[in-house]
This record gives C-alpha cells, sequence and structure tokens, in this order.
C-alpha cells in the first residue's frame, strides 16, 4: 500500500492534518484498539505519524488490510466530524426541548 | 381532461438547499451503510449517496431524498416540524424513567436441588436454612418496593429455588395485596422456578393470586440434562410434568420458559427451537450467557466467544423465520424487544438495552441476607465475593440511602452511552444501551473498551442482521414487524 512505512514488526502511515482532523485521526485509532496498539506522533507541521503494532491474530495476519480498513475509517470519522459541526446545535434544541418539563433538568 | 393536481416537480422545494438534522452512520456491509436518526429511524445508502447527503447536493428530485426528509434526516424550506416531531419522539423513548423500579426480585432462599453447569449463584443445600429470607427482611422489601413511583409493580420471586420456601413466597404476595387496596398499583406476581416441587397447594395458590410461573428449559432431554443435572432425576422430564401440570392448573400463557446458551448448545439451536415448538411455546429467547458467578468460577462463561454465539443466533433466527414463512407462528423474544426500538418512539424494560443502564431503574433484588442490588447479575457477582454493586441492606438502610448510593448512581451515570467513546458517534446508539455489570466483569470498569467489549460486538452485528433482514427480504421484513409489542 502506498503511503506505508514499515521497519521491523511495526508500520507507520503519514497523514496529513490539513486533510484529515486530529479528533477524527484519534478517534479512528480508539476504534482499531483490538487490533493494533496505534502510536501518533507528530511528523512536521502539518503532518502526523500513525505507528501500528499489531496485536493477536492480527499480528499473523494481513497487516495493509487493517491499515486500509483504518484509512477507510479515517475517512467515516472525518464525515461524522462535518454532520458533527452542523448538527450538535440542533441536537442540543431537541434534548433541551425533549426534557425541559422533567425534573431531569433543574430549574434556574 | 385537464388534470386536477400540477405535475410532481410542483411540488418540489423552489429552493434546493436543506439543512442536515442529527443522525449518526456506520457501515452495514461492504456495500451499504446505514444512517440512524436521533430516534432510531433508519435509512441505508450508498457511500456516494452520503457524501451527497452530508455535502448538500443531493437534488430534491431524488427518491433518497424524500425518503430522508420524511424520516427527519434533513429539513428545507417546506417544512418546519422535523425538530418538534423528533423532540417529541426522544421524550417518549425516555419516558420510562421517571416511572422508575418497575420490577423487584425477592430471592426467598439461596437453597436449590438442582446443580446447573451455568448457575449464577452460588448453591447451597436444600437444609441451609441460614440461606433462607426472613419475614422481618420480606416486610422491609415491601416497604421499598411500594416507595416506587412506578405505577405498575412486578414482584419476582428468584433463588436458588424459590419454591423451597413457599410459605414466604405466600406471605409476600398477601401482605403485598393487603398493601395494594390503599397503594392502587397495577400489581403482577411471578416466580421463577425448576418446577421440581410443583405441588397442589402451590398451584392452588397461583390460580387463587394470579401468580405467573417462569422456568428454564434449556432445549431436547440431553442438552437439558447437560446443562441443568438434578442429581438421581430426570431434571428435563421434571421440568416437561411441571410444564404441563402448571398449564393444566393455571392456564397455558400463565407460564413462560427460557432458554440459556452453554457451548453444549451451540450446534443445536435448531433442536431447540423445535423443542420449544414441541412443548407448545410460540417465543423463544435465544440468550447468552453472562460472565457472572460460577459461569466464571466453572470457565463455562469462557466456552464460546461472541461470534460463536452470533452464528448461533443468526442460525436461530434464520430458522424461526423459516417456520413462520411456512406459517408457524413463533417469536424471538430478543429480536422483538430491538424491534420494538427500531420501529416505535417506546423505549424497553429490557435492562441491557436502556442508556442510562437499567441497573435500578428497571429492577432491584433483595438477596436473602437483605442485601440490595440493582440488578441480578449484579447479586451473583456479589456471591462470588465482589460487592461492588451492593446498595446497602435492607434492615439497616433506609430507601433513600440505597437508591442515592454511590453504588447505583456510579455506574449509572458512567453509563450513559451518548457521553461514552464509541458509543456517542455509534449509528446503533438508539438501539443499544449499556451493561456496567459486563463491562466490569470483563474489563474492570463500568464503562470498558468498546473495540474490546463482547456485549458491544454482539449487539451491533444483531443490530445489522435485523436491518440487512429488515431490507432485503420483504416477506421476513412482514414477519418481523409482527413481533413488535408495546
Amino acid at each position: 500500500m502506498n503511503g506505508i512505512s514499515r521497519a521491523g514488526d511495526e508500520h507507520c502511515l503519514v497523514l496529513n492534518t490539513s486533510i484529515y482532523g486530529l479528533d477524527a485521526i484519534k478517534k479512528t485509532a480508539y476504534r482499531f484498539a483490538d487490533k493494533a496498539s496505534v502510536i501518533l506522533q507528530p511528523a512536521s507541521e502539518n503532518a502526523v505519524s500513525v505507528t501500528f503494532n499489531f496485536v493477536g491474530k492480527h499480528a499473523a495476519t494481513n497487516p495493509e488490510q487493517v491499515i486500509g480498513d483504518f484509512c477507510n475509517e479515517l475517512l467515516d470519522q472525518d464525515l461524522r466530524e462535518i454532520i458533527k459541526r452542523e448538527t450538535t446545535p440542533v441536537r442540543n434544541i431537541i434534548l433541551a426541548h425533549a426534557f425541559s418539563r422533567t425534573s431531569l433538568v433543574e430549574q434556574e | 381532461m385537464a388534470s386536477v393536481f400540477e405535475e410532481a416537480v410542483a411540488y418540489l422545494p423552489k429552493d434546493s438547499s436543506y439543512k442536515l438534522l442529527p443522525f449518526r452512520f456506520i457501515r452495514l456491509d461492504p456495500a451499504r451503510y446505514v444512517a440512524v436518526n436521533e430516534v432510531g429511524e433508519w435509512q441505508t445508502l450508498a457511500r456516494a449517496e452520503l457524501d451527497m447527503l452530508v455535502h448538500k447536493t443531493l437534488p430534491p428530485e431524488n427518491p433518497l431524498y424524500l425518503s430522508l426528509k420524511s424520516k427527519h434526516f434533513l429539513e428545507d424550506q417546506d417544512s418546519d416540524v422535523a425538530i418538534d416531531l423528533l423532540t417529541l419522539k426522544r421524550r417518549t423513548k425516555q419516558a420510562r424513567i421517571p416511572q422508575f423500579t418497575g420490577l423487584h426480585m425477592f430471592v426467598v432462599t439461596l437453597r436449590c436441588n438442582h446443580s446447573c453447569r451455568y448457575c449464577q449463584v452460588s448453591r447451597q443445600s436444600e437444609d441451609r436454612s441460614a440461606f433462607d429470607m426472613t419475614i422481618p427482611m420480606a416486610d422491609k422489601g415491601l416497604d421499598f418496593t411500594f416507595q416506587s413511583p412506578s405505577r405498575a409493580i412486578k414482584i419476582e420471586f428468584q433463588g436458588g429455588e424459590p419454591l423451597l420456601n413457599f410459605d414466604l413466597i405466600k406471605y409476600i404476595v398477601l401482605e403485598a395485596k393487603k398493601r395494594n387496596k390503599t397503594e392502587n398499583r397495577k400489581l403482577a406476581f411471578v416466580i421463577a422456578t425448576n418446577l421440581s416441587v410443583l405441588s397442589d397447594e402451590i398451584l392452588d395458590f397461583c390460580r387463587t393470586h394470579k401468580v405467573m410461573l417462569s422456568t428454564s428449559l434449556d432445549g431436547p432431554e440431553d442438552l437439558h440434562n447437560a446443562n441443568r443435572p438434578n442429581v438421581g432425576n430426570n431434571s428435563y422430564q421434571i421440568t416437561i410434568d411441571g410444564i404441563n401440570k402448571a398449564r393444566g392448573a393455571l392456564g397455558v400463557d400463565q407460564l413462560s420458559a427460557l432458554m440459556t446458551t452453554t457451548s453444549l448448545s451451540l450446534p443445536r439451536v435448531t433442536d431447540i427451537i423445535d423443542e420449544y415448538l414441541r412443548q407448545g411455546f410460540r417465543g423463544i429467547f435465544l440468550r447468552n450467557l453472562s460472565p457472572y458467578g460460577f459461569a466464571i468460577k466453572t470457565k463455562v462463561f469462557d466456552g464460546y466467544s461472541s461470534d460463536e454465539w452470533l452464528n448461533f443466533y443468526r442460525t436461530g433466527l434464520d430458522y424461526i423465520l423459516e417456520l413462520n414463512k411456512q406459517g408457524l407462528r413463533l417469536t424471538e423474544f430478543f429480536t422483538g424487544l430491538v424491534l420494538g426500538k427500531m420501529l416505535t418512539p417506546y423505549g424497553t424494560g429490557f435492562v441491557n438495552l436502556q442508556s442510562p443502564a437499567g441497573l435500578g431503574i428497571s429492577a432491584v433484588i433483595f438477596n436473602y441476607n437483605g442485601e440490595v442490588y440493582p440488578s441480578d447479575e449484579a447479586r451473583m457477582k456479589a456471591e462470588m465475593g465482589d460487592k461492588v454493586f451492593c446498595m446497602g441492606n435492607l434492615l439497616t438502610n433506609t430507601y433513600e440511602e440505597m437508591m442515592l448510593s454511590t453504588a447505583l448512581l456510579d455506574p449509572l451515570s458512567d453509563s450513559i452511552s451518548e457521553t461514552v467513546p464509541m458509543c456517542e458517534e455509534c449509528a446503533f446508539l438508539p438501539y443499544c444501551g449499556a451493561d456496567p455489570d459486563y463491562h466490569y466483569a470483563t474489563q474492570g470498569d463500568f464503562v470498558g473498551h468498546k473495540a474490546l467489549s463482547g456485549f458491544c460486538r454482539k449487539n451491533m452485528e444483531v443490530f445489522r442482521y435485523i436491518i440487512k433482514k429488515m431490507e432485503d427480504d420483504p416477506e421476513a421484513r412482514a414477519i418481523l414487524e409482527s413481533w413488535v409489542r408495546w
């Protein structure tokens, strides 16, 4: 796979942070905890390196497949960030309205 | 003849801009995503369609646009009711919370005459009266029960084998009915029993006072006897005889059965379902083992993985749907509970499909020694020596002290899925719930890392499977829709 460097058991991917948000990268890394331990480090002003140490059965299977899945998930996380930015105020309004006349909301 | 109506295009919004409303999405399979809105309505779509939706390039004349608009995924200048409707539905989903604690379980004894492989409480021999609940404790338990704000109260008798302390069951039923003359709650009783000591006297009492029975049936004779041995006796035959006797005395609808999946059950799901049909049941709950009590101690819990249970569940659900297509009427209850969350604006009382978790909110359990726990699983854990969920003791603590105890409130506040990493962005959040018991048992904290969670893996795959059935098989969809109860 292009963009992946390998040193021993470690695989490293460099991501441009002007394309992918750090939150999206971190959330993706968190999701892959069952497949690899993931270390994030700054690589340059606009880049972060993602180092994968594969664990369990994934150490013996196809690491590049897991990294490919990681990249796809990263695109999903990026899209989720867009939705979240646009809809969080509306979600808050819905929740505030939904619970406005219950004892779950303290009166000022 | 001139048309009364304009062409369809005339009714499209004049301005093609729209706003997104809150939703989450996840991959359904390699070809599709599923987007789920704040109240559980879903839409499957291709990745390209998802991108068009989010980047506001979906044209109003696209059928997907109208579907997404009708399900409140987007709002355009034509409609301004979406937020009000979403609010109403969201509020309805949580309507159970102010009516908390409908189920109160009394462990009237820990004594039991069975030695089940997965039994989740320490078994004691039948002559150990030290493991019976006392009348003063039962009175305190009833004091607690009637302080619940719930209009409907169910009292369930648990064990051990609760019928080994039938005198106390009688006392509690009569005393609860007496108190209810002024409380006016909708009161119900159920005894969870292996039916082995069922007598005419017990059945007469149950009939007179409308006490239901719930028993365990793990499958055909060989499997049931292997899972639930009763030394020197045929446990299966005792159960079947008890089922027939109870139905004869109380009526068919007054007895239900539950099964538990062990490693021995995994290759036998169709046999188990056939056994339920043979015994006249019209529903089955394909229930997985919980990582508590003896199931851990005897390594039974380690007997299979979430994926193995999922294969068991999928094969079972396919078989049940096929039977329904052939004209038989049989429901899989867990699927029915999930469908209720998917297809109605209502929540569920099922403890592990709620956020916050149903601990204490749906149920509490009074142990034989007066200790109070927010779930049966928490009491099982206590029997293994870990009392982290113990809310207090009926004899020494007040209702307020126990319901406001950190043993209850900490796992509740930690388990609100909307605040949990991975859950908060998961499309299946409206269908799922939290299980602090499970995550404490398997990962040592109430929340757990969901990437490593068997609970998460199991639920997500069940949701995916149900949605795919609904989307891809119209006949299955009609059957599944008929399972929804509220």
